[in-house]
């Protein structure tokens, strides 16, 4: 009993670095996105006095909440050993990605990458 | 008598503030509670076997510091809309207006505005994984890494956002 409950506990944790990283990426996509495409611009411009910011946001968001969701799903069905491969390799995700955003919302980095897709 | 002549002026003069100068100043508030409850965070981390309510004041500061930067990214939202109004005197505007200011805009305030959502992604990583390990958490060692690394990193991004909207404000606050 404590041990299944332990591996829910972990199946939470590694499902929401998971999901942190996807979200993450979604948001940065969005980013990009919103600058190269003009309908997608306006699908994130549902609230034209915020502007695509907040439609970057709450997709974002949708994006962790889904992710979580699927994670929980695919790693319930996974054994103690590969939940702690997986552990390893999600916190190297969600620290790489919390890093790499800080770069990647500076207008002089994704300005060039936006370019790229124009 | 000197303080309350003083007092009286402060409390005419803040009543002539307007309402985004104080729903502006509300988020700034905001900003700030989020550093003393980063600095709780990080001391209560670091305590986290010295004492037995050490985990649960823990996870209580780190729902709180995820409540509180969740409000603070609303109240950025709500301030947004006269920042990017499209009239002669909105800060957008005005900064866009003059080649001198126009990076305070392009550059500065559109980092600042994208890089507010990685604190928010962050802490709620941080606290579900609190919340879902409770006490286990500090025989977990690399969770434990993971928690004290999105506690530092979003402290880090907060305090550049908040440079980011000093710098911007001082050339054209939000009236």
């Amino acid at each position: 009993m404590v041990k299944k409950e332990s591996t829910t506990q972990d199946v939470k944790s590694i499902s929401s670095l998971y999901a942190g990283s996807v979200g993450i990426a979604v948001y940065f996509v969005l980013i990009v996105a919103s600058e190269v495409s003009e309908p997608i611009k306006k699908v994130l411009d549902f609230y034209p006095a915020v502007g695509p910011l907040l439609g970057k946001f709450v997709f974002a968001l949708a994006a962790f909440f889904v992710a979580k969701y699927l994670f929980i799903g695919t790693l319930g069905n996974l054994d103690k050993k590969s939940l702690g491969k997986h552990e390893k390799t999600a916190a190297m995700w969600f620290v790489a990605s919390s890093i790499l955003i800080f770069l990647l919302t500076f207008p002089p980095v994704f300005g060039p990458i936006v370019e790229i897709f124009k | 008598m000197l303080f309350l002549a003083s007092f009286s002026e402060f409390a005419e003069k803040i009543l002539t503030l307007s309402y985004w100068e104080i729903m502006s100043d509300i988020h700034g508030g905001l900003s700030m509670f989020s550093l003393i409850l980063f600095g709780c965070a990080i001391t209560l981390y670091f305590s986290l076997d010295k004492f037995a309510k050490a985990f649960n004041w823990f996870k209580t500061v780190v729902v709180l510091l995820f409540t509180n930067i969740f409000l603070l990214n609303f109240m950025g939202m709500f301030i947004y809309r006269p920042y990017r109004e499209k009239t002669d005197f909105s800060p957008r505007t005005i900064l866009k207006a003059s080649e001198e200011t126009s990076w305070l805009h392009t550059i500065i305030f559109e980092h600042k505005e994208h890089l507010a959502f990685a604190p928010l992604i962050i802490m709620l990583v941080v606290a579900i994984i609190v919340v879902s390990q409770g006490k286990s958490l500090s025989s977990k060692p690399l969770l434990k890494r993971v928690v004290l690394f999105g506690i530092v990193t979003s402290l880090v991004y907060v305090l550049v956002v908040a440079a980011e909207a000093v710098l911007v404000t001082k050339t054209a606050p939000l009236r």
